[in-house]
């Protein structure tokens, strides 16, 4: 919500939390796209990317009423979409263990379309190599989120939001060989 | 990994998840949500239906445990009078 004060946030959020649905319908407008975006970064799978999305914004309107702090919509909000997402991937690593499927189901790949670049290619390579923890660091980095933000969105210290930070680019760098350079 | 190209392709793959949003995404959020809080059950509702599942629980423990006592009890007083029987018999023999 870039172009959004923070005064009128705290206003849209209040308004939200009294159970106005223009107001909950403005916050989700408002902010889909960034949440898209960051559960596309820690799933690494677009398909997934309506149903999580979804399942985050019937969960922030479900519990918006009980937000102490309307100032700290934001973190709030993509601490939700981090845990939403971060169960998901636990919920299907736990029905991989009961119902294993052969290894070309496992990593069905991406519909043609979706990844149009070689460098695009070789980023979503690299970032699927990383743990979700660590995708939703660089997306939250992306979106242009301080340390302090990070850390609280992640419920975390800042040192290790930096240290994990640090860490995750390491490997990025590390894993990132588009076919031209290699 | 050049930084300008990195928030080149976060953007281009942010863009590209908010493709994957169909039309009318936040009025059918707002739909699910309300529909999601209709149907959950009440805390009340939910007491309720698990005291209702304890008590038949304990109706269908009583109800078995006292079946099976019953039957026990029938065979171990057919038992003594079968013994109290054959007794008798010895003894009118023996007189």
């Amino acid at each position: 919500m870039d172009s959004t004060e923070p005064t009128e946030l705290v206003e849209l959020v209040r308004r939200a939390q009294k159970g106005n649905e223009a107001a909950q319908r403005e916050l989700i407008v408002s902010y889909q796209h960034r949440i898209a975006g960051f559960v596309y970064a820690i799933t690494n799978r677009s398909d997934s990317v309506e149903d999580l999305a979804q399942q985050i914004f019937i969960k922030m309107v479900r519990a918006l009423e009980r937000l102490q702090a309307p100032a700290q919509f934001e973190s709030w909000l993509f601490r939700l979409a981090r845990n939403t997402c971060i169960d998901h991937l636990r919920r299907q690593k736990l029905r991989r263990i009961f119902m294993p499927f052969a290894p070309e189901h496992e990593d069905v790949p991406e519909p043609p379309g979706a990844v149009d670049t070689e460098e695009l290619d070789a980023l979503r390579h690299a970032l699927g190599q990383l743990r979700p923890q660590d995708r939703a660091l660089l997306a939250l980095v992306q979106e242009g989120r301080s340390h302090a933000e990070i850390a609280d969105a992640l419920s975390i210290t800042v040192a290790a939001v930096k240290a994990r930070l640090h860490r995750a680019r390491e490997q990025l760098r590390q894993y990132y060989q588009p076919h031209h350079e290699s | 990994m050049n930084p300008d190209l990195e928030t080149r392709h976060w953007r281009d793959r942010q863009a590209h998840a908010a493709s994957r949003l169909s039309p009318g995404f936040a009025d059918r959020v707002l739909r699910m949500a309300r529909v999601s809080v209709e149907a959950a059950p009440s805390v009340l509702g939910q007491f309720l239906l698990g005291a209702a599942t304890a008590a038949a629980c304990a109706v269908v423990v009583i109800v078995v445990h006292s079946r099976v006592t019953q039957v026990q009890d029938q065979r171990t007083l057919a038992d003594w009078q079968e013994i109290a029987s054959s007794s008798a018999d010895d003894l009118s023999q023996a007189q």
